[in-house]
C-alpha cells in the first residue's frame, strides 16, 4: 500500500507539468495581452512594448514557462496583473470558498449516487428502477449553466425558498445556517450531472453484482432482502462507486464554475472568470494549477481508498 | 467410503445397498417422503421463444436419503434443484407442478415462507464454492451472519462458538485462522468445506448440493464426498445431489433420477438401475464413464448435444440421438412406465405392446 501511494504520488507531478504547460501555451494563443492590460488601450505602442520587456514577455514562451517554474518551485506565481496582489494571496482567499462549495457538491454526488444505485440496481427492472434510470438520464443531460438559471430563477425568485446570490447574506450574516441556506442551490447546480453519472455507473456494476453467485447463495442460505442488497451487494460496489466518484471531481469544478458565476458565488471558478474577461493571465496561470492540483489529488485519495475497499488489492 | 472416479471398480454389491436401505427407517411409508415433487414444469421465456428447461419433473427424497440426480449439462437438473429453493433465475418461471417439502406445498406458499425454510430446514450448496462466498468479507463475517439469519435464537457469542464447532466438525484443524481469511486466500476445498459448513449451520433436514465437488481436483472431490456420506449417516440429512457424473452417483446416492431434455428418463435404486439400464440414454451414459484403468481406450460418448425443447415438443426427447430410435419415438412421447421393482424408465422399447423394430 505504502508503494502504491509513493508511486502514484509521483505519478501526480508530470499530470500536473503538463496541465500548467498546455494552459501556458493556450494563454499565448488567446487575444489580448498583459502589459496593455495594465496600461489600457490608449498607451502608445511604445510604452506596451517596453513594459512587455520589463515584463519578459518578449521573450521565448519556454523560457517564460521556465521562469514561472523557476519562480512556482519558490512558491511565487507572480503578481496578479488586474489586483496588484500576488496570485497566491488571491487563490488562497478564494480557493476556500470554492473548497466549501466543492465539499457539499460532493457530499450530494457521494450520498444519492450510491443511495440512486442502490435503490435502482438492487432492484433491476421495478417500477423504481425504471423512474431512477429515466431520472438520471434527464440529470445527466442537463448543462449546469442552464439548471443554475432554472434553479436560480425557480426557487429563488419565484418561490423566494433560498437566497440567490453569495455566500451570506449582506444586511445580517448569520453564521452556519446561512451559509447552508446560499449553499442550496448553487450545491445542487454543481452536483446533478455528476451525480447521474455516479448513480448510473454504480447501478450497472450493481446489477452485475446482483447477478454473482454469492447473491444467489446468500439467498439460499436464508439472509434477508435487505442485507444481502444494501450489505452483502453493495459492499462489492463500492470500488466501483469511489472510482466513479473520484473520476468526477474534475467534473465538478468545471460545474463549480458555472454555478459560481451564476450565483456570484465568491470562489476561485468565478475569480477565474474574472480573470479571463481581465486578461489577468498569471491569476488565470494559478487558478487552473490549483483546479488541477486538487483533481489530481482527489483522484489519488479516491484510487487509493478504492484499492483499500478490495481485499485482493488491501493484502 | 471411498469414492471411486472410475465408477467401474468396485459395482456395489448387492449386500451394500442392503445396508443403506436398512439405514432408512420407515422407508416406503408415504410419510417419509421429505421433499415430494411432481409435475414440475420450468419455461424460459426468452427472445427466441419459450424454452422448457424442465418437463413434468416428478422425484422424491426420504427423510435420510440420498438422492443422485444425473443428466448432461443442460438437463435442467440445477434449475429443477433451484426450484425447491423457489431461486430459479429470470426469466425462468415456474409453471406447473407441485413442490411438497415436509407436507407442505411450497409453489402455494407466500414468498415470505419459503425464505423461512431457505437455510434452516433446506440447505444449499454450489459448483462454484468460492463464488458461492462474497469476496468482500471474512468467513467469520460471512458465518456470523449466516448463524444470524439461520438461529436467531444464538447471541454473538453463541454464534462465534457455534461457528467454531461447524469449522471444526468440516475438519478444519485451525477454524479461528480459517475464519480470519477472505475467500481468495482460501483454496476450493476449502471453500466448498467453508459452504457446507454454512449450508448446515440452520441444522437443515435437506442438503441441497448442485455439482458440489466439479471445480475441485479429483483428491478433494473424495474428500467431500466422504464427508457428504458422513453427514447423511450421522445426522440423518438427507441429499439431493446433483452432477453429471455417474461414478460419483454410483458412489454415494441410495438412488438415482436420470434427467434428459428436462425430463425424467429413469429413476430406481441406484443399484438396479446402473446394474442394467432400461433407457438407451442411462445405458449411453454409464458408457461414456471413462475407465481409469485404460486411460488410452477411447471414451464411448453420446454423439450429439442437448438441445433447448420448446413447450410443445413431440416424441422422445432423447430420439435425435438416441441409437434404437424408431417411428413412434419421433411422434409419441414415452411415459414413465414401472419396469420392475421401484425402477421407472421413460422409453418405447419398454411398452410391450408397442413394435419394436
Ligand atoms: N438463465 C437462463 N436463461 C435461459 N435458459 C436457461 C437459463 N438457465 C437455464 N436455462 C435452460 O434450462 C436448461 C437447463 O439448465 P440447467 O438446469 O442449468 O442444466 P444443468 O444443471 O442440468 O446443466 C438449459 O438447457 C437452458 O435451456
Ligand atoms: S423412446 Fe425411442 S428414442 Fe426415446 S430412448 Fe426409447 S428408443 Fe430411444
Ligand atoms: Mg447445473
Amino acid at each position: 500500500m505504502a508503494k502504491l501511494i509513493l508511486r502514484r504520488l509521483f505519478g501526480t507531478l508530470p499530470v500536473l507539468l503538463g496541465v500548467s504547460f498546455v494552459v501556458f501555451v493556450a494563454l499565448q494563443l488567446v487575444p489580448g495581452d498583459v502589459a496593455r492590460t495594465i496600461l489600457g488601450y490608449n498607451a502608445t505602442e511604445e510604452r506596451v512594448a517596453a513594459l512587455r520587456a520589463i515584463l519578459g514577455l518578449d521573450r521565448p514562451i519556454l523560457v517564460q514557462y521556465v521562469t514561472w517554474l523557476g519562480n512556482l518551485a519558490r512558491g511565487d506565481l507572480g503578481q496578479s496583473v488586474a489586483l496588484g496582489v500576488p496570485v497566491l494571496t488571491v487563490i488562497l482567499d478564494k480557493i476556500g470558498a470554492s473548497l466549501i462549495l466543492m465539499g457539499a457538491s460532493f457530499a450530494l454526488v457521494l450520498v444519492f449516487g450510491l443511495l440512486l444505485a442502490a435503490l435502482s440496481g438492487g432492484h433491476h427492472r421495478s417500477p423504481l428502477d425504471r423512474m431512477i434510470v429515466l431520472l438520471t438520464l434527464v440529470f445527466a443531460s442537463v448543462p449546469p449553466f442552464w439548471l443554475g438559471i432554472v434553479l436560480l430563477y425557480l426557487f429563488g425568485l419565484q418561490f423566494r425558498l433560498f437566497p440567490i446570490s453569495g455566500m451570506y447574506d449582506m444586511a445580517n450574516p448569520g453564521g452556519l445556517p446561512d451559509l447552508l441556506r446560499h449553499l442550496v442551490l448553487p450545491a445542487v447546480t454543481t452536483a446533478v450531472s455528476s451525480l447521474a453519472v455516479v448513480a448510473r455507473v454504480t447501478r450497472g456494476r450493481m446489477i452485475d453484482v446482483m447477478n454473482q453467485p454469492y447473491i444467489m447463495t446468500a439467498k439460499a442460505r436464508g439472509l434477508s432482502r435487505p442485507r444481502i442488497v444494501y450489505v452483502e451487494a453493495v459492499r462489492n460496489v463500492l470500488p466501483t462507486y469511489v472510482g466513479i466518484s473520484g473520476l468526477q471531481i474534475g467534473y465538478l469544478f468545471g460545474s463549480a464554475i458555472f454555478s459560481e458565476i451564476v450565483f456570484n458565488w465568491p470562489g476561485i471558478g468565478l475569480q477565474l472568470y474574472q480573470a479571463i474577461i481581465q486578461r489577468d493571465f498569471p491569476v488565470v496561470q494559478g487558478a487552473v494549477l490549483a483546479i488541477a492540483a486538487v483533481f489530481v489529488f482527489g483522484n489519488l485519495i479516491a484510487d487509493l481508498i478504492a484499492a483499500a475497499l478490495d481485499p485482493k488489492r488491501a493484502t | 467410503m471411498t469414492y471411486d472416479p472410475s465408477g467401474r471398480g468396485a459395482t456395489r454389491s448387492a449386500a451394500e445397498n442392503q445396508i443403506k436401505a436398512g439405514q432408512l427407517s420407515t422407508s416406503g411409508a408415504p410419510d417419509d417422503r421429505l421433499l415430494d415433487i411432481s409435475g414440475l414444469t420450468v419455461d424460459f421465456r426468452t427472445r427466441r421463444g419459450i424454452s422448457r428447461a424442465v418437463n413434468d419433473v416428478a422425484l422424491s427424497v426420504r427423510r435420510g436419503e440420498i438422492l443422485g440426480l444425473v443428466g448432461e449439462s443442460g438437463s435442467g437438473k440445477s434449475i429443477t434443484a433451484l426450484s425447491v429453493l423457489g431461486l430459479v433465475p429470470a426469466p425462468g418461471r415456474i409453471v406447473a407442478g407441485q413442490i411438497v417439502f415436509d407436507r407442505r406445498n411450497l409453489l402455494q406458499l407466500p414468498e415470505a415462507e419459503i425464505a423461512k425454510l431457505r437455510g434452516r430446514r433446506i440447505g444449499y450448496i454450489s459448483q462454484s464454492p468460492r463464488a458461492a462466498l462474497n469476496p468482500s468479507f471474512r468467513i467469520r463475517e460471512q458465518m456470523d451472519v449466516t448463524l444470524r439469519a439461520c438461529a436467531p435464537e444464538l447471541d454473538a457469542a453463541g454464534r462465534a462458538d457455534k461457528a467454531r464447532s461447524l469449522l471444526e466438525q468440516l475438519g478444519f484443524a485451525d477454524p479461528e485462522r480459517v475464519a480470519a481469511a477472505f475467500p481468495h486466500q482460501l483454496s476450493g476445498g476449502m471453500c466448498q468445506r467453508i459452504c457446507i459448513a454454512m449450508a448446515l449451520a440452520g441444522s437443515p433436514d435437506l442438503l441441497i448440493a448442485d455439482e458440489p465437488t466439479t471445480a475441485l481436483d479429483v483428491a478433494v472431490q473424495a474428500q467431500i464426498l466422504a464427508l457428504l456420506h458422513e453427514l447423511n449417516r450421522k445426522l440423518g440429512l438427507a441429499i439431493l445431489i446433483v452432477s453429471h457424473d455417474l461414478a460419483l452417483i454410483r458412489a454415494i446416492a441410495h438412488r438415482i433420477v436420470v434427467l434428459y431434455g428436462g425430463e425424467v428418463q429413469e429413476t430406481g435404486d441406484v443399484g438396479t438401475v446402473l446394474a442394467a439400464p432400461r433407457h438407451p440414454y442411462t445405458g449411453a451414459l454409464l458408457q461414456s464413464v471413462p475407465d481409469p484403468d485404460h486411460p488410452s481406450a477411447r471414451l464411448a460418448f453420446i454423439p450429439g448435444f442437448p438441445e433447448p425443447v420448446p413447450p410443445d415438443a413431440d416424441g422422445c426427447r432423447f430420439a435425435p440421438r438416441c441409437g434404437f430410435a424408431f417411428a413412434p419415438c419421433l411422434s409419441q412421447r414415452p411415459i414413465l412406465r414401472l419396469v420392475e421393482d421401484g425402477v421407472r424408465a421413460r422409453c418405447h422399447l419398454l411398452d410391450p405392446g408397442m413394435a419394436t423394430p
